[in-house]
């Protein structure tokens, strides 16, 4: 554990995914790092959902993964089962989701914060921010008084000012029994930051021997599993490929070692985990070796807990609403606390709660119940699909209509819970608040929902604040580059009056921004960070190479006059089903090159439409347009503009209510270069 | 741009009347009361919709400069949706110019060419092709051309664009909305919905397409080429045609030497109607000149009338004449049915063949509705066709772009992130016709085909 610090470099408020991620990166960067969390035995805990992934939060945990984050990791060691989605709809929208152990995964992302140097963790409540010249110096902790650091990053979750609802009762809570925060709300409206109340919910949970199994369908994992993180990946493989490496004679090990031979400190296998070099494969030896800005301490000499994923993963059960079922969620619409509108064609975008289904989809018979284990021996069944925001005695009603789930007993009732957000258009990309210069903010403070969703904001907040101390670049992945580009442009663009979540539709380039390029794209800032395991970081570098060569090879060779290119291109054709295959390249090379062909005519299309959208970008707007001094704006838009103090013209357009002609007169500004 | 307000002489360079120059934007009215009398309450005191008369001064030396009406117009209840003041002078080209200078001098700036009509629409006071109407509408060569400038400047093609546009972004939301569910979580039938709904869409689109050709001959003209023997009559049908002496006439063959072009409407399509030499070898230099000419022009032609004398022609002759002309351009005259009998030739099948009588008349009816049916002319003058190069393209995208949707959502790997992307790029296609989605480059090529002060 490290010695105290005098002035902490980064204090990260709240221990939910953000803070944990926060904290972690902030440490493995170097830096000084605090965790105040309310209940430590409730580092990273699921409230919700027990499973990390699906639609676009995918996508952010494959990219988290990809910069060095802990939430993939942390996911493939504690999943119970594996699958991917939408297999049949094209590469760009394959998502994994994972149902995780409930229990294991906040004990291990305990073990993993509490084995991290460089971070401090303490059980405590933040009241109050200390701040001066319009800069944040420090905390004040109910128990530990003042603390002071260079930058805080507050992760507050659902706790500012949260209460619960269960049918009439209202009770003063985070959720899962932890405390809410009043007096934090009421210092950052000191501050002067304007508060706004969201509201989100989760669906009941049921006994799980009170289901009738027997009318539900198996939904077996999948194997082999798909993983989220790159370090699982190579362990696996390296599981996987021992036996049959005894047998071809260490081809991959042989191709690894010939491209790494010059640089002489990373000389084992690429394609295993190097159990040497890799801090977290150790036991405290490491942290010594591999220096202080890694990661270092867990224990994974019960990786998977001993766990084989490709025979003991945990069934999901199927079930199906009915006609009923809609009829009851129907006729309580009206009740239905987190619903209450009506959907009108484009732009409402709830968390896709049952009622959602059932108005947009009113034809359809039927929709799916995932019947979901919290746990690899579980007494509580998570009945994913019937998310909804319903009075008790109809909760009761809609879940016994449901084929299977007639005699079910409900061991918590669907709830929601009501908390205070910043308007997250006070943010900087880096999402530092503008307001308070080295203050950051990250999930659902920020107005976000999900796990994903905090846990990417987390991560960026917290590089940022470490880069802040560092004195280096702030980090901003751009809407091009990355889900959290578009995760992170819209909060501090649009900001959000409903918790947002990540969806596909979000996104220009989602031909690009898929989950299985994450680490090739996103990896110059891997390295810039510098938090990512080297052997994963030379893995990526050696695929990358692997890919490009292969593609090369591709359009070399011909088959009856026709390059191999050309012939995958083809819709109907596989690289398996090539005349001329190279045997020596992985799985996942052959997955790269196959998913880069297929869709290089498409990327290149979506890029043309993407700059013609985008070319509004790359105009900055200048530090001394003042809108105040321009007239012709209009009033409400020059509100809008200095409120959100847009960097470049592309978002100034994406504001919410500033029209064409304003841009047009702000583009003009900034030719002329004066007010 | 945004903070002086511009100003453009409105009407046209010479003498008349009166003059107009226009002024709109921020401080319009400052500017204004700087060239009127000191005595006189400011402009933005009158009420919108209002005239005065009053004499303008040098705002610098007060040398008296013309005395005029002006108009005031308070936006957003002007053509530009800005404040707007129009002053009449006395036409002609020294005082319109020193009216305009007198204003400049105020504090006005010189409009771009289009820069009114831009204004007008990035204010939100017409769409894109209501403002490219007002071009056309100035440019219009026949009533039918300017009719169709009117219908689409009151919104005719705008209000049917919208509605195409309105409807490809629902599909669109509705597909990307489903990008947003796992496929378990769709009913079955949804993407055989979306195909319906798209199948639909498109055949409005192709209605539109199809519009094009009549469209494209409305805003170009048609060039029709008269050819054929010397003295079969050319001369004298373009006459009767034009119902006037343009050509002389002679039965002299090769009187007709230069080409001679004259503008005619043929329902309200502008033509331009040709009449060239007499195709015959020839030692003369002149006309041989003349039937190169003439060569060149049944190359361009949209339309060629090959004129044929009944009693002169015989299967030789019209065999080595007929290999000139592209067949499906091709209307045959047989001219001075009045003179001789019906004699029976082979000709290539569907070349139409009109009898007629340049002299008396007769026929001629029949010719010109041939000559529509050929071109692709109606008289349907209700129903308001794309025009523009552009909105063409825009459409032809979109044609396209559906039609690859289609593929993709009936196929078994429908991937449908692509498919959607092609609607997103529908959306956009459409968007640009109406101005909904713009950049500089459309507007500066819309608008500068303008002249200036409108």
């Amino acid at each position: 554990m490290n010695k105290r610090t005098e002035i902490w470099d980064v204090a990260v408020v709240g221990g939910g995914h953000a803070g944990v991620e926060a904290a972690l990166v902030s440490a493995r960067m170097g830096c000084s790092t605090l965790l105040v969390t309310s209940k430590i035995s409730a580092l990273a805990i699921m409230p919700c959902n027990p499973s990390i992934g699906g639609l676009a939060k995918s996508h952010l945990v494959y990219e988290l993964d990809a910069l060095g984050g802990e939430m993939g990791l942390n996911t493939d060691i504690c999943g119970i089962q594996f699958r991917t989605l939408n297999v049949s709809r094209g590469p760009a929208v394959w998502a994994t989701r994972v149902q995780c152990d409930k229990e294991m995964y906040t004990k291990r992302m305990q073990q993993v914060v509490k084995g991290q140097i460089n971070l401090e963790v303490i059980e405590d409540q933040c009241v109050d921010l200390v701040v001066s010249d319009g800069a944040i110096k420090g905390l004040i902790c109910a128990k530990a008084g003042q603390l002071e650091a260079k930058t805080v990053v507050l992760t507050t979750g659902t706790a500012l000012r949260g209460r619960t609802f269960i049918g009439k009762e209202v009770e003063e809570s985070a959720g899962d029994r932890r405390p809410a925060s009043n007096d934090l709300s009421a210092s950052l409206e000191r501050i002067g930051f304007n508060l706004i109340r969201l509201k989100t919910g989760t669906p009941p949970r049921l006994h799980a021997d009170s289901v009738d199994w027997s009318k539900t369908v198996v939904q077996p994992g999948e194997i082999p599993p798909p993983f989220f993180s790159m370090q699982a990946k190579m362990f696996h493989v390296e599981q996987t490929e021992a036996g049959k490496r005894k047998k071809e004679g260490k081809k991959y090990i042989e191709i690894a070692n010939n491209n790494n031979q010059s640089k002489g400190d990373c000389n084992t296998s690429l394609l295993a985990s190097d159990r040497e070099n890799c801090s977290t494969w150790n036991n405290s030896g490491a942290i010594t070796s591999s220096g202080p800005s890694k990661n270092a301490g867990f224990n994974h000499s019960s990786l998977f807990n001993g766990f084989n994923l490709s025979q003991e993963q945990i069934p999901c059960y199927l079930t199906h609403t009915n006609p009923k079922t809609h009829q009851i969620i129907r006729d309580n619409l009206n009740n239905s606390a987190l619903y209450g509108g009506s959907i009108t064609g484009t732009g409402v975008r709830y968390c896709p709660s049952i009622e959602d289904k059932i108005v947009k989809f009113a034809e359809a018979e039927r929709h799916h119940v995932f019947l979901e284990p919290e746990g690899k021996d579980p007494d509580w069944i998570y009945p994913n699909g019937l998310s909804n925001s319903l009075p008790r005695d109809v909760q009761d009603e809609m879940v016994h209509s449901v084929e299977g789930l007639e005699k079910a007993t409900f061991a918590l009732y669907g709830y929601a819970i009501e908390y205070d957000s910043i308007d997250s258009r006070e943010l900087r990309h880096t999402l530092e608040s503008k307001r308070i210069n080295s203050l950051f903010f990250a999930g659902q403070v920020n107005g976000t929902t999900g796990y994903e969703e905090a846990a990417v904001q987390g991560f960026m907040a917290g590089a940022n604040a470490a880069i802040k101390v560092l004195g280096r670049k702030p980090l901003v992945l751009s809407r091009q580059e990355a889900y959290i580009g578009v995760l992170i442009d819209d909060l501090v663009t649009k900001g959000t009056n409903e918790p947002y979540r990540m969806f596909t539709s979000r996104a220009e380039r989602r031909l690009i921004l898929r989950q299985d390029n994450a680490r090739y794209r996103l990896l110059a800032a891997a390295e810039y960070l510098g938090v990512s395991h080297e052997s994963a970081i030379n893995q990526t570098k050696f695929f990358e190479k692997l890919v490009t060569d292969e593609i090369a090879r591709l359009e070399s060779v011909r088959d009856k006059g026709v390059t191999l290119y050309k012939l995958l291109c083809r819709p109907d054709i596989k690289y398996t089903d090539l005349s001329d295959k190279n045997k020596n390249i992985p799985q996942e090379v052959i997955d790269q090159v196959q998913i880069r062909v297929k869709y290089q005519g498409y990327i290149a299309r979506e890029k043309i439409a993407a700059d013609r959208a985008l070319r509004e970008e790359h105009i900055i707007i200048p530090d001394w347009i003042d809108y105040w001094k321009i007239p012709s704006i209009r009033y409400e838009s020059r509100e809008k503009l200095d409120f959100v103090k847009p960097v470049n013209l592309g978002q100034a357009s994406r504001i919410t209510g500033v029209n064409p002609v304003d841009i047009a007169i702000l583009s003009l500004v900034i030719k002329k270069g004066r007010v | 741009m945004f903070e002086k307000p511009i100003a453009a002489i409105a009407t046209p360079v010479g003498y008349g009347g009166i003059c107009v120059v226009r002024i709109s934007g921020p401080n319009v009215f400052s500017v204004i009361d700087r060239v009127l009398s000191d005595k006189m309450d400011s402009v933005s005191e009158r009420k919108n919709g209002t005239f005065f008369y009053s004499t303008i001064y040098d705002c610098e030396t007060r040398e008296t400069i013309d005395d005029a009406l002006i108009l005031v117009f308070h936006g957003p209840k002007s053509y530009t949706g800005e404040d707007t003041v129009e002053i009449q002078g006395h036409g002609g080209v020294i005082p319109a110019q020193r009216l305009l200078d007198a204003v400049l001098k105020a504090g006005a700036q010189l409009a771009a060419p289009g820069e009114f009509t831009k204004r007008s629409f990035l204010n939100g006071n017409m769409d894109l092709t209501q403002a490219e109407a007002v071009c056309d509408l100035i440019q219009s060569q026949t009533e039918r051309a300017a009719a169709v400038a009117k219908c689409q400047l009151d919104g005719a093609l705008g209000n049917k664009i919208h509605l195409m546009y309105d409807q490809i972004v629902d599909i669109s939301s509705d597909l990307e909305h489903v990008l947003d569910f796992d496929e378990g979580d769709i009913a079955n039938n949804f993407v055989l919905k979306t195909v319906q709904r798209i199948d639909a869409l498109k055949f409005f689109i192709d209605d539109m397409i199809s519009s094009w050709r009549e469209g494209e001959l409305l805003r170009q003209g048609v060039l029709i080429v008269l050819s054929g023997a010397p003295n079969a009559g050319k001369s004298s049908l373009l006459n009767a045609l034009l119902q006037r002496n343009r050509a002389i006439v002679h039965n002299t063959p090769g009187t007709t030497r230069d080409i001679i072009e004259e503008s005619y409407s043929l329902s309200g399509i502008p033509a331009r109607l040709v009449d060239t030499a007499g195709l015959r070898d020839s030692d003369n230099a002149i006309e041989c000149e003349g039937i190169k000419r003439a060569h060149a022009l049944i190359d361009q032609a949209d339309l060629n009338l090959l004129i044929i004398d009944r009693h002169e022609m015989d299967q030789q002759k019209i065999d080595s004449i007929i290999q000139f002309f592209n067949k499906n351009k091709l209307i045959l005259v047989y001219n001075k049915s009045d003179l001789v009998q019906m004699q029976v030739l082979d000709l290539p099948a569907n070349i139409p063949v009109v009898n007629i009588s340049a002299l008396n008349g007769d026929g001629l009816d029949y010719l010109k509705q041939t000559m529509k049916n050929h071109l692709g002319i109606t008289d349907d003058f209700q129903t308001q066709p794309v025009i523009a190069q552009r909105h063409m393209e825009e459409l032809r995208t979109t044609q396209n772009v559906l039609s690859e949707v289609l593929q993709l959502l009936k196929s078994d790997l429908a991937d449908i992130v692509i498919a959607a992307n092609y609607l997103r790029e529908g959306s956009e296609a459409l968007g640009r016709i109406t101005g909904r989605i713009y950049s500089d480059d459309i507007l500066d090529n819309i608008f500068g085909k303008f002249c200036v002060g409108k």
